[in-house]
């Protein structure tokens, strides 16, 4: 099966107050429709900017490399017109905060219609109607009132259904949705979660969920990706990749968080802090927190591998046999 | 005597047209020394204002609030009395509660300044060991908090509690703004100062998952009213009250079972216009005609714990009583 989006090699260089800094280097990934892909890491990986050249909003001077193929076209070298009928159409985001992308003066409805008009040329009331479904699509109470609403009448739960009708207005292929339910409660972000699961699987979307929480990711994900300082260190299915996390970053990730079937094992930390994009180590960037580092590791970026597991990984240390030699 | 006892506090905010908001309806708790209770809920349950009446950063509408067996006192223009100052509050997030232009050393040699103990002479000193308790070395002290990571800076603020030789440590959501990896540093760090140093510690959090690991009792609170209290291991084993359950249920496991949480239906009711009866009520699938009448009270089980569910109306044992002391651990 080709896969609808094909992200290959892509770099993200962009100015910040440290100097012009590579802030993704060689990422590739896949979106299928109807699957959700799940991109992990902490801040400062990468993650968000990885979303972002996707979708074009980019800081201006930041430079890409790598090709992002939709359809035959590569979003990444998208400029001006085409770009404006493809983003918001065919690639939507989702953001963490609803409060901060929604607009607070002005009614639900004119959010949610305007793209609605500017994409296809709806009448007012096409719109207003269509409006009205997409609430109901993600299960708002009330649409009709919701429609006449302004963004503080609603919980944060709420606002952020409300964005995801935002997202899908215009019918996309491809979801983004960027921690979409940090800002909730775990009460309210199950409920996010089986919307954006139902919605990939009832209209065939390709949705990519970014979030720092493995535990998300694996309730959700068909897939996941695990970025370090800007590169991928793991990829796989996520039965794979989370029931037995081989590189030594994402194992160390999951034996640090708490794990609810086990409360008596305690919390292992990981040493040090995530490296941010000025003060990332040469080698392989995890190596100055890693109990396996090897003098190789110092030095050489480890390329990611598959390891016959229906997983890719980078690390020239197998932590499974090392562990089992130790 | 505990510690650290609230009796059936009440915080009112008034909104700007002047409607009552009752954010806390009548919470009591206790923290003995040494131990960590953890206090979780959903937004708006009136946790961080439970934490902030407990020390003394919102004036409690009725009931009481006793530190070391003495009333805790309203802060004010005034500086806190010096019986208060073992009495201490770490905020959620340390890029925002420490000075960007003090070194963190003198940040943290504040609280010697304030009780003017020790001499000043032995101020590098302490600050130097206290740098030491919370893992960071004792170069730290000349640096300013920029040069500092998100978790670094929460140990720089948990070391300027401390410096007050606190006997208790109010704690408003002090992992939620920290990175996974850094989350169980900071964890294991808190549990380690309460056994080492005897300290008693409320843990306030909407993460379940890490009070479970830190906590050796949990309070669940409800729009403004605790609705169970057990030592941690219990609650999470047999949860009594739904909401309890409701929460437990909603967390994500990361463990690649691809299992969705279970999501909680409805939202938390205006504080201002409680339900009647069971304030759970409205959102509980176990609902009974009696829950939307009379409100249940915290009533004692065994193993120290505490609900209030009409499911659960009978004490358990002969003797137990709702007024009944807590035993806890």
């Amino acid at each position: 099966m080709t896969p609808l989006l094909s992200v290959r090699d892509l770099a993200v260089r962009m100015d910040t107050a440290h100097g012009p800094l590579t802030i993704v280097d060689g990422v590739s990934f896949d979106l299928d429709s109807g699957r959700v892909f799940g991109l992990a890491g902490e801040s400062g990986s990468g993650k968000t900017i990885t979303a972002l050249a996707l979708i074009g909003l980019l800081p201006s001077g930041s430079r890409t490399g790598g090709s992002a193929m939709l359809d035959g076209r590569d979003l990444l070298a998208m400029r001006g017109a085409p770009w404006r009928r493809t983003r918001g159409r065919e690639v939507a985001m989702v953001f963490q905060d609803p409060m901060s992308s929604l607009h607070p003066m002005l009614t639900i409805e004119r959010q949610l219609t305007e793209h609605l008009r500017h994409h296809f040329g709806m009448s007012g009331r096409e719109a207003r109607e269509r409006g009205v479904r997409l609430l109901t699509d993600v299960r708002i109470p009330d649409p009709e009132a919701a429609m006449r609403g302004y963004p503080h009448q609603f919980s944060g739960g709420m606002r952020q259904r409300i964005q995801i009708a935002m997202g899908l207005a215009c019918e996309p292929r491809i979801l983004v949705a960027d921690e979409p339910t940090t800002a909730l409660d775990v009460t309210v972000q199950a409920g996010i979660l089986r919307l954006l699961r139902g919605l990939c699987r009832e209209r065939d979307l390709a949705v990519m969920l970014i979030t720092h929480d493995l535990g998300v990711l694996s309730a959700v994900a068909d897939s996941v990706t695990v970025m370090y300082a800007g590169r991928v260190v793991e990829t796989g299915p996520t039965a794979t990749v989370m029931r037995q996390a081989r590189h030594p970053y994402t194992r160390a990730l999951v034996d640090s968080l708490p794990h609810p079937e086990a409360a008596d094992r305690a919390l292992v930390p990981i040493g040090g802090d995530p490296a941010g994009p000025e003060s990332r180590p040469d080698g392989c960037a995890f190596h100055p927190r890693c109990r396996y580092a090897e003098p190789s590791c110092r030095t050489a970026v480890p390329p990611l591998v598959p390891t016959g597991d229906g997983r890719e990984m980078a690390c020239p240390v197998d932590p499974l046999v090392a562990r089992m030699g130790a | 005597m505990s510690l650290l006892e609230l009796r059936d506090v009440e915080v009112v905010y008034r909104r700007r047209d002047g409607t009552p908001v009752p954010a806390v309806a009548g919470a009591s708790l206790d923290v003995d020394a040494g131990e960590i209770v953890g206090l979780v809920g959903e937004t708006g349950c009136g946790k961080t204002s439970l934490a902030r009446a407990a020390v003394g950063m919102v004036p409690v509408t009725s009931g009481t609030v006793t530190f070391e067996g003495r009333p805790v006192h309203v802060l004010g223009r005034r500086a806190r009395r010096p019986g208060e100052r073992r009495l201490q509050l770490v905020f959620q997030n340390p890029y925002e509660s420490i000075n960007p232009r003090r070194t963190v050393g003198a940040q943290v040699a504040d609280a010697f300044a304030i009780s003017r103990t020790p001499p000043r002479s032995q101020w590098d000193f302490r600050v130097e060991d206290l740098l030491h308790r919370v893992g960071l070395p004792a170069s730290m002290a000349q640096r300013f908090p920029h040069q500092l990571s998100g978790g670094q800076r929460q140990r720089i603020a948990i070391a300027r509690a401390l410096a007050a030789d606190p006997a208790m440590i109010v704690l408003d959501e002090p992992l939620s703004a920290l990175d996974a990896s850094v989350q169980a540093q900071v964890a294991n760090l808190l549990v380690d100062l309460a056994r080492d140093l005897k300290v008693g510690m409320l843990l306030i959090s909407h993460d379940l998952a890490i009070v479970r690991h830190v906590a050796h009792r949990v309070a669940v609170m409800y729009l403004g009213v605790v609705v169970e209290t057990a030592p941690t291991a219990q609650l999470w084993q047999v949860p009594m009250h739904p909401y309890t359950q409701a929460l437990i249920d909603a967390i994500p496991h990361a463990d690649g079972a691809g299992h969705l949480p279970e999501a909680l239906a409805g939202e938390i009711p205006d504080p201002a216009r409680p339900p009647a009866g069971c304030r759970f009520h409205p959102r509980c699938p176990h609902v009974m005609d009696r829950c939307r009448v009379d409100v249940p009270a915290l009533v004692a089980k065994e193993m120290g714990r505490r609900v209030a569910c009409w499911l659960h109306e009978e004490p358990a044992a002969a003797g137990w009583t709702a007024a009944a002391p807590q035993v806890s651990r």
